[in-house]
């Protein structure tokens, strides 16, 4: 008998408290598939919203870009019309003496319509009888077709336009010249307008791309340890940078580039030059000599050499001249740039951090360019600062000339014995092209 | 399982690796099985919170904060996991309010776990939440009332009468039992 209240509570707890059952052998196949479909899911969910977000942004630039050329284009209609109901001069006097009521009420309701051909164009039409009766200016740059009313006369009284008129091919049609009149006025209106609002577009721009073209002399800054007197190496580099103004006067800057450094080994010490050998057999020695350079250990590749007796050894690779132990990398920098000034003529400090990745190590003859060995313990991925001073020139809304005095500067050893503190800095001119989208 | 060959393994799980998720459940399977069986009323359904629990517990693994039992975490996983089950049936019952009821001595003979876990499962699934939260797993009334949405007097009452069919159906198994065994000897 048990005297406790929670006896039955104590039959089954003690019974099933610890209770172990083996589950069905399959059941752990299910709950792994389960659990890597849902990785898998989730990754497509990943790559889906990527995707998503990608296509969203290029929806809203192409909507927003839309959007604010419709809304200048409106501007510069509405302007258009204004200029025709407010400003009565004698010119328009004489329209509507001339003019009939419907040519002017025609003038008046001035519409702008979507293109039908293609979406990137906008037309501004003053309707008259026919399409096949106007004349049409075509500012190519923009996608903007402006259709002019045709025309007997020409264009005389204002001397700008008919400059614009002539310069985008209008010809010489039938119309009367109270309405050519209305109409130039309006036209330069409203090519001003367009002018004006590059000009504003110019300034609103976010993404640029540049491409440049650099010339820079490296040396190093670290323990001189080499056998050789060494000296700096001047070489070429370019690459691409993609530009994201953040702000009025900040931009971020990354790109691919790629960038060769490295230095000049004379040769004042000789270490493996041609020996003379006096053997009486022949046979093959394996030089693979090891030269120390303040980069680190450079093993000669290839350097074994038949000899025989009585024979002078002549090594295979001429080491007598001077070598050349250069390093390619390809670097993503990080920059930030300041303006300091953004007219015409542009000023721009830019600074910031760089991944380099390691993709060339050989060390080569000077005179014959052939790869002799390669450099040991060459880290694969090193970092690096640096520091530029940009000038721009613009040459349009969209596209500027650059000049940028830099410098570089490695923050690690790129060598991984600890033996070499080689940090390699160069000082370059990075010239080039931006393209503002 | 020694605890740092236990942290490795639950480290390589939460990174994914399946050789130790696989590990995980190899050693822990069976005590959490027996635990689903006590929520269940099959063990085809025991076997479904199961499936659901050890999902839930790898996905939730980087929770863990390695104090405590491990064993013991999991556990509560599979249980919110079951009630979670429950929850989703959406039953609605009325509030049944009773008072304690005074226990009665009971002769304890021999039960197999089968005939007990039998017992258990052939409950009313709402009693057989309560019991086995409150008896098995430990629950007092205010949690099992705030996890199960009931109030704390129907946790009570639902206890009191899944302990009222448990010693009925066991008397009456142990009936069963002696009458079988008087037959034998006659």
């Amino acid at each position: 008998m048990l005297r406790d209240k929670g006896h039955i509570d104590k039959i089954f707890s003690d019974g099933l408290k610890d209770l172990s059952v083996q589950p069905s052998a399959d059941l752990w196949g299910k709950i792994n598939a389960d659990i890597k479909l849902g990785r898998r899911r989730k990754r497509a969910a990943v790559i889906l919203i990527s995707l998503a977000a990608a296509a969203s942004l290029a929806l809203l630039f192409t909507l927003s870009d839309n959007l604010l050329f419709q809304q200048n284009v409106k501007v510069y209609q509405d302007k258009a019309l204004a200029e025709i109901k407010i400003n009565p001069n004698p010119e328009n006097a004489r329209i509507k003496s001339v003019a009939t009521d419907n040519e002017v009420g025609q003038l008046a309701d001035a519409v702008i319509q979507s293109d039908s051909k293609s979406e990137s164009q906008r037309s501004v039409i003053l309707p008259l009888s026919s399409y096949d009766s106007c004349n049409i200016i075509q500012k190519r740059e923009r996608g903007i077709e402006i259709v002019l009313p045709k025309s007997k006369e020409n264009i005389i009284g204002n001397s700008t336009l008919t400059m614009k008129l002539f310069n985008s091919g209008i010809k010489d049609r039938k119309v009367s010249s109270s309405v050519l009149v209305q109409d130039s006025l309006m036209i330069a209106r409203n090519l001003r307008m367009l002018a004006q609002f590059d000009k504003a577009e110019g300034k609103k721009k976010e993404w640029s791309i540049l491409g440049q073209v650099s010339s820079s002399y490296s040396s190093y800054k670290g323990d001189k340890s080499g056998d050789k007197s060494e000296n700096g190496l001047i070489s070429i580099g370019g690459g691409v940078k993609l530009n994201w103004q953040t702000g009025k006067k900040l931009a971020i800057q990354t790109g691919i580039i790629y960038n060769k450094f490295g230095q000049q080994l004379a040769n004042d010490n000789q270490i493996f030059d041609g020996v003379t050998f006096n053997n009486v057999f022949t046979k093959q020695v394996d030089l693979d000599p090891v030269i120390e350079s303040s980069a680190g250990k450079i093993v000669m590749k290839g350097r074994s050499s038949l000899y025989s007796s009585n024979e002078t050894f002549v090594s295979r690779s001429s080491s007598s001249s001077d070598m050349i132990q250069s390093f390619e990398a390809i670097e993503i920098p990080f920059i930030l740039r300041y303006s300091l000034l953004d007219k015409k003529f542009g000023l721009h400090l830019s600074g910031g951090l760089s991944t380099n990745l390691m993709i060339g190590n050989r060390v080569y003859d000077k005179n014959t360019r052939e790869t002799i060995g390669e450099t040991s313990g060459i880290r694969s991925t090193n970092f690096s600062t640096s520091f530029s001073l940009g000038m721009e020139y613009q040459l349009s809304s969209k596209l500027s000339l650059s000049m940028e005095p830099a410098f570089k500067y490695y923050l690690n050893s790129i060598n991984t014995d600890s033996n070499f503190n080689y940090k390699p800095y160069s000082i370059g001119l990075n010239s080039g092209v931006r393209y503002k989208f | 399982m020694k605890d740092k060959k236990l942290e490795r393994i639950i480290k390589d799980s939460i990174k994914g690796k399946s050789k130790a998720q696989e590990s995980l459940y190899v050693e822990y399977a069976p005590k959490m099985m027996g635990v689903c069986l006590r929520y269940a009323k099959s063990y085809d359904e025991a076997e479904d919170i199961l499936h659901d629990g050890f999902i839930k517990i790898f996905h939730s693994l980087k929770s863990f904060r390695f104090e405590g039992s491990f064993e013991g975490w999991m556990r509560r996983v599979v249980v919110n996991t079951a009630l979670e089950r429950f929850r989703s049936k959406v039953q609605l019952h009325p509030v049944e309010e009773f008072d304690e009821v005074e226990e009665e001595e009971l002769d304890v003979k021999d039960a197999s776990l089968e005939v007990l876990l039998k017992l258990i499962q052939d409950l009313p699934e709402r009693y057989r939440m309560v019991f086995s939260l409150y008896v098995l797993d430990g629950y007092p009334h205010n949690e099992i009332a705030e996890i199960m949405q009931i109030t704390v007097g129907t946790s009570k009452s639902n206890l009191a009468r899944a302990r009222g069919i448990l010693k009925g159906k066991l008397l009456e198994y142990w009936d069963e039992q002696d009458h079988k065994s008087n037959l034998r000897i006659c």
